[in-house]
C-alpha cells in the first residue's frame, strides 16, 4: 500500500497537467463544432478530390458535416497522446527506479518483487484511469452542449471517448513488457514515442492499402474513431485481442522481473 | 549461530566475471570486513545476498533461509547501506526515512530521532538540497533505523569527514554490541583493521584468504628494512620476501618465510641501520595484489 501511495503521488500532478492540455484540445474542437457541421458540405467537395490521401488521414466527405465525423477525426488523433501518456507509465514502471537508481533502496526492502510490481501497475492504472473518467464525462457533456440540433449518437460518442482506456492499456502493458528486455532504459519519452507514432503510421498505412494483417496488432485499428462513431460498437474480435494482449504482456512482465538483475551504479 | 552462508556463489554477468565459488561463513555477533580493490566482487557479492541480482551457481543463506525463495522474509532483519545513494527527487529527508520506516512492521520514529541527532541530520531538509555526505548520512539512518540484526554495509565511509566517520564507527560498534552482526565491505584497510573481527580478501572474483584481523597481521610478516655499505639484491631474492626495493646501500622487504634464515644473510653484512617491525594491513594487502 505505501508503494502504490508513493507511485500515485508521484503520477498523480504530471497527470493533472496531462489531463489539461488533453482537454483544451478537446474543448476547443467541441466549440467549432456547429460551425464545422454547418460548413461541411463546403469541405466534402474537396475531400472528394483528396483521394487516397484522405485515406492516409482517415477522412472522408461525412468527416466535416457530421458531429460524430468530426469527433471520430479529432478525438482519434487524441489516442496518441493517450498512447504516449501510458507507454510512459509501462516503460517507466521498472526502468526510471533503475535508472534514478532508487530500486536498490525498494528492492532490498522486506517485499516480494511481484508484489511491487502490483503496487506499481495499481497506481498507473488508477491514474490512467482518472484520466480517462475525466476526460469522458467533460468531453461528454461539452458535446452534447455544444453540438445542440446536431446531437449526435450518444452511445456512439461515449464509445469513441471510452476507447480511450483500452488503447492506455495497450500501450501499458506493451510498454511494460518491452522494457523488462531491455537492459537499460536513460530516457522514457523516445521509447514511447517511438511505439505510439509507429504503430500509428502503421495504422495509417495498413487503412491506405488495405492491409487486414496489419489491423492485428494495432490499438488504433481496433480502436479506430471513425468506424466506432459511425457503427456505434467495437469490433469484438479486436476488443478481445487487444484485452489478450495486454494480460499477456503483463504477465510476462512478472515473471521477467522476478529474474531481473537490477544493475547498480 | 551462522548468519551469512554462501556455497560456491557464482555470478557471471554474461561472459564477464562476477565472483567465482565464493564460500563465506559470517558468525551471528560478529564484525566481518569483506576487503578487495574496486571491480574484485563485493557489491556483486552483497548484491547477491540481497537478491538484487541471481547467482548463476551457488547458494546464499542468510538466518538459515535461502536469499532467493525467502528473500523477502529475511530483508526485514537487514540493514543495507550501499556504496552510493539515491533517493526519490523532492521528498524531504524526513519524508524518505518515513517512506523507508513503512516496510518494516514496527515503529522506527524513535530510533530515527536518535540516529539522526548523532548523525547531526537536518530531517526538514529537501534531499535534493543535500551535500554528498549529508546524503550519506540520510543513507546510514536510512540503513539503521529498524534495528536490524544483520548490517550490511558497501564501502560505508567515503565522503565522510573523518568525525562523521569516527560517529559512525561508533553508531556500528554500539548496534554490534546490542548483538547486530554487521558485513561490511572496504577497500581501506584502516577502517576494517580498527572495526573487524575477521576479514576475507577478494581477489578478481574469488575468495583468497579468511583469517581474524590479528592473524593478518602476525601471521609472521615482517617488515624488513636496512642500511650497509654494498647491496647485493640477488642475495635477497629468496622464497618468502615480498615487496623488494633496493637501492645503492639501502633494502626493504616483508619476509612472510623462516626468520633464521633471513637473519642469517643479514648477519653476513655489514650493518647500519635496521629495523624489523610488523607490517601494516596496507602492506599485507598489497602483497595478495601483486
Amino acid at each position: 500500500m505505501n508503494i502504490f501511495k508513493q507511485e500515485f503521488k508521484n503520477k498523480f500532478k504530471p497527470m493533472l497537467i496531462w489531463l489539461a492540455s488533453i482537454l483544451a484540445w478537446a474543448l476547443i474542437v467541441i466549440a467549432f463544432i456547429p460551425t464545422l457541421v454547418e460548413q461541411g458540405n463546403t469541405f466534402a467537395d474537396l475531400i472528394d478530390r483528396m483521394g487516397a490521401f484522405a485515406d492516409v488521414m482517415n477522412i472522408n466527405t461525412n468527416t466535416f458535416s457530421t458531429v460524430l465525423g468530426i469527433i471520430g477525426m479529432y478525438f482519434g488523433m487524441l489516442l496518441i497522446i493517450f498512447g504516449i501518456q501510458a507507454a510512459n507509465y509501462g516503460f517507466g514502471l521498472v526502468t526510471v527506479e533503475e535508472s534514478e537508481l532508487t530500486a536498490d533502496f525498494l528492492i532490498t526492502k522486506p517485499i516480494k518483487r511481484s508484489k511491487i510490481m502490483t503496487n506499481k501497475i495499481l497506481a498507473s492504472l488508477s491514474v490512467m484511469f482518472i484520466t480517462c473518467t475525466v476526460y469522458t464525462v467533460l468531453s461528454y457533456l461539452a458535446v452534447m452542449q455544444a453540438a445542440g440540433e446536431y446531437a449526435a449518437d450518444k452511445k456512439a460518442l461515449i464509445l469513441v471517448l471510452v476507447s480511450s482506456f483500452f488503447v492506455q492499456l495497450f500501450f501499458f502493458a506493451v510498454g511494460l513488457l518491452i522494457s523488462l528486455f531491455l537492459k537499460k532504459v536513460k530516457s522514457v519519452t523516445p521509447f514511447s514515442m517511438g511505439l505510439v507514432f509507429s504503430l500509428f503510421i502503421i495504422d495509417a498505412f495498413a487503412r491506405t492499402f488495405d492491409i487486414k494483417i496489419l489491423e492485428y496488432i494495432n490499438p488504433f485499428s481496433y480502436f479506430e474513431a471513425n468506424t466506432i462513431a459511425s457503427e456505434a460498437k467495437y469490433n469484438m474480435t479486436y476488443f478481445i485481442i487487444n484485452i489478450f494482449v495486454v494480460i499477456l504482456c503483463i504477465v510476462s512482465s512478472y515473471i521477467l522481473y522476478e529474474k531481473r538483475d537490477i544493475k547498480s551504479v | 549461530m551462522t548468519v551469512i552462508k554462501t556455497e560456491k556463489l557464482t555470478k557471471y554477468y554474461g561472459k564477464s566475471r562476477g565472483i567465482i565459488d565464493v564460500d563465506l561463513a559470517v558468525n551471528e555477533g560478529e564484525i566481518f570486513g569483506f576487503i578487495g580493490p574496486n571491480g574484485a566482487g563485493k557489491s556483486t557479492t552483497i548484491r547477491l545476498l540481497l537478491s538484487l541480482i541471481y547467482a548463476t551457481s551457488g547458494t546464499a543463506r542468510i538466518f538459515g533461509k535461502d536469499c532467493v525463495d525467502l528473500g523477502h522474509e529475511i530483508r526485514s532483519e537487514i540493514g543495507y547501506r550501499p556504496s552510493e545513494v539515491f533517493y526519490y527527487d523532492g521528498m524531504k529527508v524526513k519524508e524518505l526515512l518515513n517512506y523507508s520506516a513503512s516496510f518494516y512492521k514496527k515503529d522506527c520514529s524513535k530510533k530515527i530521532n536518535e540516529l539522526s541527532e548523532i548523525m547531526e541530520l537536518d530531517l526538514e531538509r529537501k534531499i535534493d538540497d543535500l551535500s554528498y555526505g549529508n546524503k550519506k548520512k540520510v543513507g546510514i539512518v536510512q540503513g539503521l533505523l529498524h534495528s536490524p540484526k544483520l548490517i550490511i554495509l558497501d564501502e560505508p565511509t567515503s565522503g565522510l569527514d573523518p568525525l562523521m566517520q569516527q560517529k559512525f564507527f561508533d553508531i556500528i560498534k554500539l548496534e554490534n554490541q546490542k548483538g547486530a552482526t554487521v558485513f561490511f565491505s572496504s577497500h581501506i584497510l584502516s577502517e576494517v583493521q580498527k572495526l573487524c573481527d575477521r576479514v576475507a580478501i577478494i581477489k578478481e572474483g574469488k575468495i583468497i584468504r579468511v583469517d581474524k584481523v590479528d592473524n593478518m597481521n602476525d601471521a609472521h610478516y615482517k617488515k624488513i628494512s636496512f642500511v650497509t655499505d654494498k647491496i647485493e639484491k640477488e642475495d635477497f631474492e629468496i622464497e618468502g620476501v615480498n615487496e623488494l626495493k633496493a637501492s645503492e646501500n639501502k633494502v626493504s622487504f616483508i619476509y612472510g618465510g623462516d626468520l633464521n634464515k633471513i637473519v642469517k644473510i643479514i648477519n653476513s653484512k655489514n650493518i647500519i641501520d635496521l629495523t624489523i617491525s610488523e607490517p601494516t594491513l596496507e602492506e599485507i594487502f598489497m602483497h595478495y595484489y601483486k
